[in-house]
């Protein structure tokens, strides 16, 4: 990303940091269907954050978990 | 349960119905024990939270205006309980110093190439402990935005809510603690073709 303009790499930032799905601002948007390493390298931070979020599985609060916080909230399950 | 029923709820806590308690306590200990894990990485220091969390909100619930909504409110308070302890425990591998030079302008950082990886490497139990330990390494202002935002799902808002912090600096946060994470996980796949091919 050496030749782009501080412009598009700010637009670029802020997209990074913003909701993935949104659509692009229209600077940003014509410019990655113009250019394949802009477009691999967002694509490449979409997945990242996917996979990531494949992974993080809920767990069950374990039931001796519970019963102690309820016990020492002296209320009832 | 929606925002209505839930203050309802809580509202009737706070006239002293511990059954109307019990069942805040049983709707969000699920997700307030998951944030624990998320940040802290151990199921001792999640129970933890969990219980310092509920037991902080019953003392203080007089005091929950309802101006935010609940779930923001005890958010904070189990993020904060988190925070808390891994400052106490952990020792943060890179400083915000570094994650500001190297993370925040894509001209001056070194991109790994990102390497394609078959699905079934994706999937493995190594891949997903990866992922995990780059989690971990996140520094503790980077790792808490991304967890609230990316894994737990909130707005923007909501994660600028529970942190006190502007929705700028979630922005900023979240985009440094994504490309550090696409960094780690790029220099990873590379290990892996690399072994792969040889």
């Amino acid at each position: 990303m050496k030749h782009h303009s501080k412009k598009l790499i700010d637009e670029l930032c802020n997209y990074l940091g913003q909701d993935l799905e949104q659509p692009m601002c229209r600077e940003l948007l014509e410019h990655v269907q113009e250019c394949p390493e802009c477009r691999k390298y967002i694509e490449s931070i979409r997945l990242t954050v996917s996979l990531l979020k494949k992974t993080a599985k809920d767990e069950p609060v374990p039931e001796r978990v519970k019963e102690a916080l309820f016990k020492t909230l002296k209320i009832d399950k | 349960m929606d925002e209505k029923q839930v203050r309802a709820l809580v509202n009737r806590a706070k006239r002293g119905d511990h059954e109307a308690f019990t069942e805040l306590v049983n709707h969000y200990s699920e997700r307030i024990y998951n944030l624990g894990l998320r940040i802290l990485k151990n199921a001792d220091d999640a129970a933890d939270v969990l219980q310092e969390t509920f037991v902080a909100a019953y003392e203080k619930l007089e005091s929950f205006d309802g101006r935010s909504n609940f779930y923001t409110w005890i958010y904070r308070i189990a993020t904060n309980f988190a925070l808390m302890k891994l400052r106490k425990d952990k020792k943060t591998v890179l400083s915000d110093q570094d994650m500001e030079t190297h993370f925040d302008n894509p001209e001056k950082m070194q991109i790994s190439e990102w390497q394609d990886v078959p699905l079934q490497e994706m999937l493995s139990e190594e891949f997903r402990r990866h992922l995990d330990e780059a989690v971990d390494q996140l520094p503790e202002i980077y790792k808490t935005v991304f967890v609230l935002r990316d894994l737990e799902n909130m707005s923007i808002k909501q994660t600028s809510k529970v942190l006190g912090i502007s929705e700028s600096n979630v922005k900023i946060r979240l985009k440094r603690a994504r490309v550090f994470l696409r960094e780690n996980l790029a220099h990873y796949m590379g290990e892996l073709v690399k072994g792969v091919n040889n």
